[in-house]
């Protein structure tokens, strides 16, 4: 834990100078995880603010501050869950309303946005995102938590409250799905050498 | 493990890698209490709205039982019956033969 379980107590009590400690024990940690999760540098301040936002709110409906971080892990990822929805949404909307014309310009100006010096990293996030993009929602969240943010089962099972072999399933399932697709997206010579990769496309 | 799942593996980390160290700005922490403060108040107005809501129901609700229970209470009239027969009913009648008895006895003394 980041505070003492006693700093939490005394903000679940109503102590705000006491939750601003908290605040700033998780903040940097928070925003971590809500980058990775949604992908989207601009909006990952609201998205924490909106965190901590409702976790002032609901702190005191905590049974014992020893549960506090899964508690934590769990507002951060239904923030983030709502988030993506909403952007999916604003981006259907959005997509609709453009003309063949403006979805071919709107491409050409993304393009030069990844000429800058970020270009590789976008990359990576592209190539990820993309390949995370055929499983759904919930399970690109739980293949994030546990590859990236790098939780234990232990602790995906407090965060998400269902059983160690239930996640181990819904893991095992999506991972060999974007493995899948990834293997598919490898240039064909890497196909050919890695002889395992073609087995998976068939699987 | 194969070669395609440990790409897969170092592309994680590196997806990991590609967003650094996310730091809060200067303002998230103000943002976020005036987010606290909004909210709050928006809360506030709501417990004002619905305490408001529950006392004029109780109100209500005390009214209309009152009616109720007068209403209940008050004798049935029939619009047919006439001045004398509403009179016998309104008595009970054995204090009507009392009446009756006790009228009869005192003609009788005299």
């Amino acid at each position: 834990m980041l505070v003492e379980a006693q700093e939490i107590e005394k903000a679940q009590n109503g102590d705000d100078a006491a939750f601003g400690r908290v605040v700033a024990a998780y903040r940097k940690r928070v925003l971590g995880t809500i980058a990775r999760l949604i992908s989207q540098p601009d909006d990952v301040e609201d998205v924490g603010q909106e965190v901590f936002v409702r976790v002032y709110y609901s702190l005191a409906r905590l049974r014992t501050p020893e549960v506090f971080e899964p508690w934590l892990y769990r507002m951060t990822v239904n923030a983030a869950y709502d988030y993506l929805r909403k952007r999916r949404r604003r981006a259907e909307r959005r997509m609709s309303d453009l003309s063949e014309q403006q979805m071919v310009s709107a491409d050409a100006s993304m393009g030069l946005v990844r000429d800058g010096e970020h270009r590789r990293q976008t990359g990576i996030r592209d190539k990820l995102d993309e390949l995370l993009s055929g499983v759904s929602e919930d399970d690109r969240i739980l293949l994030l938590l546990k590859e990236v943010e790098g939780l234990s089962l232990r602790e995906l099972e407090a965060v998400y409250h269902v059983n160690e072999n239930a996640l181990k399933v819904r893991l095992f399932r999506a991972r060999q799905r974007v493995l899948r697709a990834f293997a598919a997206s490898q240039p064909a010579p890497a196909l050919a050498k890695g002889s395992g990769a073609g087995q998976e496309g068939k699987a | 493990m194969n070669d395609a799942e440990r790409e897969l593996d170092e592309l994680f980390r590196a997806y990991r890698q590609s967003f650094g160290d996310v730091e809060a700005s200067a303002g998230f922490t103000p943002g976020m209490w005036e987010k606290i403060e909004a909210r709050r108040s928006f809360a506030f107005r709501l417990t004002r709205v619905a305490r408001a809501f529950l006392g004029a129901s109780a109100v209500v609700f005390t009214l209309l039982f009152t009616v109720f229970l007068y209403v209940e209470n008050r004798p049935a009239v029939d619009p047919h019956e006439s001045y004398l027969d509403s009179l016998a009913s309104a008595h009970a009648s054995d204090s009507m033969i009392e009446a009756m008895h006790g009228e009869a006895g005192e003609a009788e003394r005299r």
